[in-house]
């Protein structure tokens, strides 16, 4: 008799500290066997301590679970598998609690439940899943490198850090694929874009090379696709202007390197523009990516397959070409045109 | 007749009757009483207690109350309140309506939590309504 006391004392004991709540209920609900952890949990629940009926005390965070019980009437049939219980809102300075919930149906007479408490999980869990979306959000999809959005926040950091920096702060690259559109027109979108893939994957190389410029501690740089054939590199942490174009010039011959897409081996140049400088009054990170990107168009319009360092004048220049442009058009449809002898 | 059987749940000034009362003495009263020292290891586990839970003292005493014995009162409601009233050196006199696990059934009980500043027992005592 002692034995077996000290048997059924030991099972209590158990039962009393198992880390998971256990319970069991009748078919309507009525809770005929709980363990501590389980009071624990549904206490939250049960302000005034009525731990009678399941359905009742889980009535506000799982309604149907009277009709799913019911839908399973089999012996052995799982009523539900880590239910997802989300409790009402958390006492101040508390984190929201969830529980799991998993239930199955011994037999006629008999619901057999587990509880256990998620909510350390479900925030892990919620935390992945905004982290993963804050980079899809920041990620280019066809190249998994930074996007525009991604950059613009780099380049706008460096700005605010730059009145501070007694280096020459920032270097931006504007990188552009020479005569892209015939390889799409040529050989189809699909070898184009596996063409930006590499294209990526080459710039993405080059930067990680701590030898880029030659130095002991290279500029940290960051390398993003702003969309089609766009790209660029932004060079945090500059000491010189030649800095900046000797590695202009090597990823320029980096990426003229051939490439080779389902069997089709083709070459490419890049025209690169380089906006050199920190903080000038007034810049922004759309700014600094415009600079870089009118240097840019001086290289391309120059022939292509080099680079050009920004300065202001090319940004009269693009701005007076635009403005000529702008008045051409109108004086053409308003036949403002016409012929002098 | 002794003095013990006077002893009520309710008594405003129970707490320096139970640090006065022997071991054998709790084993009279009609509700439960364990009592824990400043580490929360269970040091009284009086009869009403032990047979309402299914628990003799033995496997009770020695054990920390909200980390092994009793998790079900590791919360906010019980535990942490030993532990604020502990931090700001206050002391603790509170009833509370509560749900406890006694042989896998759930019951409502009250509990009070009493704590005293300097004192090395603190207690808690179980009341069920309407049982002995």
């Amino acid at each position: 008799m002692p034995s077996e006391l000290a048997a059924s004392e030991a099972l209590i004991e158990f039962l009393y500290r198992a880390p998971i709540g256990l319970l069991q209920a009748r078919p309507d609900g009525e809770i005929v066997m709980i363990n501590p952890m389980s009071a624990q949990l549904l206490m939250p629940l049960a302000p005034d301590g009525d731990l009678v009926n399941l359905f009742d005390v889980l009535a506000p965070v799982a309604p149907g679970l009277r009709a799913q019980v019911a839908a399973h009437s089999d012996p052995g049939s799982r009523v539900c598998d880590s239910l997802r219980l989300l409790l009402g809102p958390p006492a101040p300075g508390e984190p929201p609690q969830t529980l799991a919930l998993s239930m199955v149906r011994l037999d006629e007479a008999t619901l057999m439940c587990s509880l256990s408490d998620v909510s350390h999980a479900v925030r892990e869990e919620q935390q992945r899943l905004a982290a993963q979306l804050r980079d899809l959000g920041r990620t280019d999809a066809l190249t998994g490198l930074p996007n525009r959005a991604a950059v613009r926040e780099h380049i706008a950091r460096a700005l605010d850090r730059a009145p501070a920096d007694p280096v020459l702060p920032l270097g931006v690259l504007f990188i552009n694929i020479d005569r892209f559109n015939e390889i799409n027109l040529a050989h189809g979108a699909a070898v184009g874009d596996s063409l930006l893939r590499q294209v990526a994957q080459r710039l993405a190389a080059a930067m990680r090379q701590g030898d880029a410029v030659g130095r002991a501690v290279p500029p940290a740089s960051t390398t993003a696709c702003l969309g089609g054939d766009e790209f660029v590199v932004v060079l945090d942490g500059l000491r010189a202007a030649e800095d900046g174009q000797r590695i202009a010039r090597r990823l320029g011959a980096v990426l003229a390197g051939p490439y080779t897409v389902n069997g089709l081996v083709l070459h490419l140049g890049v025209s690169v523009g380089l906006r050199l400088g920190g903080a000038a009054p007034g810049a922004d990170a759309d700014s600094v990516l415009q600079d870089a990107g009118i240097a840019m168009r001086e290289a391309k319009c120059a022939g292509g397959a080099r680079h050009a360092v920004f300065d202001p004048a090319m940004k009269l220049r693009a701005t007076y070409r635009s403005t000529v442009e702008a008045e051409l058009r109108q004086a053409l449809q308003r036949s403002e045109l016409y012929v002098v002898y | 007749m002794s003095a013990v059987h006077t002893v009520q749940f309710d008594d405003p000034a129970v707490l320096p009757t139970l640090q006065r009362l022997t071991d054998a003495d709790l084993d009279l009263l009609d509700f439960g009483v364990i009592g824990i020292d400043g580490g929360t290891v269970v040091c009284r586990y009086n009869a009403w207690e032990s047979r309402m839970a299914g628990l003799s003292p033995q496997r009770v005493l020695g054990h920390p109350l909200f980390a092994v014995v009793a998790p079900c009162m590791n919360n906010a409601m019980v535990a942490r309140r030993f532990d604020a009233a502990a931090s700001a050196g206050q002391p603790l006199d509170l009833t509370i309506d509560y749900v406890l696990s006694l042989r896998m059934r759930p019951v409502k009980v009250k509990l009070r939590l009493l704590s005293q500043p300097g004192e090395a027992m603190h207690y808690v005592l179980v009341h069920r309504p309407n049982a002995g």
